[in-house]
């Protein structure tokens, strides 16, 4: 099924039934396909092409909705960039997936406009929020006031539907290039899995900018639930309100916002009877938080699962497994094959450790604009017209055929769930007056998974505080990858090649 | 400490971790969270600064973005705060 029919197919199902919460709003599905119709109606008027990207740079809110079904059913693709993104990253995804639009609110005005000074041919800009018509560019409300008929789309599964941006391993987000079938396929078994159904009521804290917030939104509406979106985890009383007052029977998180959570007091005296399940995945679950989660939650199936945006989703981990299988990710969900390969390309038999590789119509077409680094990442599968994807994390399949993740096999470094590329910040800190040399490297950390460390030799004579450093670093870069540790160090470890060694570490 | 110290120090702080080029907008009701200023780790990081800067200690219902969302309403609670623990 195409992304957008979700919508369109749940609102002529169910055109009554509420949708979306967001803080006082309520939208049903009537509603919010009118919406997104209008916006596509707008888009396709003003020459969106099919395949067109066009980049939604909101925080989560019912426009960031609109205008994923919008863009979609208008046969645009969609580039979701993180809410936290700097100016000159947000530039670089705009030049680089060669955004005809971008759909931005009139509050992050001034890294917009940074960024599409970087842009060799700036999108046109539709802007929500206050005083939207002063900017330059549309309106986003004045566009759906306009009411243009949504289009006729000819789209086919094979169709660009979203390009997702992501750290690399060679420091520049890389875009994952996904068709139509591509997500639908992870959507399907997604919803198989978790038992979606149109009574769920579905809550989303996790920005939409990742595969997993995207295919919370996603799977939902498939399903003919309800979504309660919120901006975020920074309030975790406010989750744990909304999970009570909305009767919220689903929830996703990754292992910091579990951490947050559960050191709320006085959890255990909540009702969270609604609560259907939870899931896991962005980084493993510490198995310390399991009984604890239990006690909060002890009506709940818990889902522990492993993806990668490459190919959105590959495990999941049946609930009644946890007590035997703990330090498993369980086994590849429906749809997609799973299996470890050592480093010649040779299947490994259960017990050996190697790098999972996926086949299925899960897997992405490739990174946008990098034949190389896709050539890296796709492989020949079993048959000569087949791609496969190195998924760079390294297992370990036992003898019922679950996966237990040991290691990544590259250098990335995972931090609140978020991927940081240890080159990216380097590249920064060595832009810093005095210094000389630095490595970045990841050191594990009870609430975040692993901590960025930082490592600085200084030019001789210099003198550059901590403050300094991490301030540089946050003009820069996103805030989950700002190092959180800064050392000053007379030396750094090196191989014999005279390169900076990033094992061995703390 | 006034409103208005506490309206500095949150300005302060946020220019200081945040925010760094002295261009970027930052009004006293601007959404932290919804212009993209702080994401959720930020919150907390803001909310751990005034727990330590006016030694006060917030309940778990307190953390709610009715009382931290925009710097007017974190000078309004916590001044608040401060003088019923006085």
């Amino acid at each position: 099924m195409l992304l957008h029919e979700y919508l369109r197919r749940s609102a002529r199902q169910y055109p009554g039934k509420p949708a979306l919460t967001c803080g006082a709003l309520r939208m049903t599905y009537a509603d919010l396909a009118e919406r997104a119709g209008a916006l596509a109606g707008y888009l396709c008027m003003h020459g969106l092409g099919k395949g067109d990207r066009v980049a939604i740079y909101i925080d989560s809110s019912p426009e960031t909705v609109v205008a994923i079904f919008g863009v979609l059913e208008a046969g645009g693709c969609i580039v979701v960039v993180n809410p936290v993104t700097q100016a000159e990253r947000l530039g670089y995804i705009l030049e680089n997936c060669g955004a005809v639009f971008l759909v931005s609110s009139t509050e992050r005005k001034t890294v917009v406009q940074q960024a599409l000074a970087a842009c060799t041919r700036p999108p046109g800009v539709i802007w929500t929020g206050k005083g939207e018509h002063e900017e330059g560019g549309e309106s986003f409300e004045g566009i759906l006031g306009m009411r243009a008929a949504p289009p006729e789309t000819r789209l086919i599964d094979a169709d660009l539907a979203a390009i997702i941006y992501t750290s690399g391993s060679t420091g520049r987000p890389k875009g994952v290039t996904l068709l139509h079938r591509n997500i639908d396929t992870a959507a399907e078994s997604i919803a198989t899995y978790l038992g979606n159904n149109s009574d769920d009521v579905i809550l989303g804290v996790l920005p939409l900018s990742s595969s997993y917030g995207l295919l919370q939104v996603l799977v939902t509406f498939r399903t003919g639930g309800r979504l309660v979106l919120e901006r975020g985890w920074g309030y975790p009383y406010e989750i744990v309100k909304k999970m009570k007052e909305e009767k919220v029977t689903g929830l996703a998180g990754a292992p910091t916002m579990w951490a947050i959570l559960l050191r709320l007091e006085g959890l255990e005296k909540e009702d969270f009877s609604s609560l259907r399940y939870i899931t896991n995945a962005a980084a493993a679950m510490p198995a310390s938080f399991i009984p604890r989660l239990r006690t909060v939650f002890p009506s709940t199936k818990i889902y522990l699962m492993h993806g990668l945006t490459e190919c959105l989703r590959t495990t999941y981990l049946p609930p009644d497994e946890i007590d035997t299988r703990s330090t498993s990710v369980g086994c590849g969900m429906p749809n997609v094959e799973l299996w470890v390969e050592d480093a010649d390309g040779r299947r490994l038999p259960p017990g050996h450790v190697g790098e999972m590789i996926v086949r299925g119509s899960t897997v992405m077409q490739g990174y946008w604009n990098d034949p190389e680094g896709t050539a890296k990442a796709l492989i020949p599968g079993r048959y000569p017209w087949e791609k496969v994807l190195r998924t760079k994390d390294l297992f370990r399949m036992d003898e019922d055929g679950y996966f237990h993740f040991v290691a990544r096999s590259d250098e990335l470094i995972k931090s609140r769930g978020e991927k940081v590329s240890p080159i990216e910040v380097e590249d920064v800190i060595y832009t810093l007056e005095g210094v000389q040399e630095v490595r970045v490297i990841g050191v594990p950390d009870a609430l975040l998974g692993q901590a960025i460390r930082a490592e600085i030799v200084l030019k001789e004579g210099r003198t550059v505080e901590t403050q300094e450093v991490k301030a540089h670093c946050r003009r820069f870069l996103e805030d989950f990858k700002v190092p959180q540790q800064i050392a000053f160090v007379q030396s750094l470890p090196k191989t014999q090649g005279g390169k900076i060694k990033r094992t061995d570490a703390v | 400490m006034t409103k208005d110290d506490l309206r500095t120090a949150v300005h302060e702080f946020i220019r200081k971790n945040f925010l760094f080029d002295a261009g970027s907008p930052l009004t006293d009701d601007q959404s932290l969270l919804g212009s993209g200023v702080v994401d959720s780790t930020g919150i907390l990081e803001l909310i751990t600064y005034l727990e330590e800067t006016c030694h006060v200690k917030f309940a778990d219902n307190e953390l709610v973005a009715d009382n931290f969302d925009t710097i007017d309403r974190i000078a309004a609670f916590v001044t608040q705060k401060l003088a019923s623990k006085a």
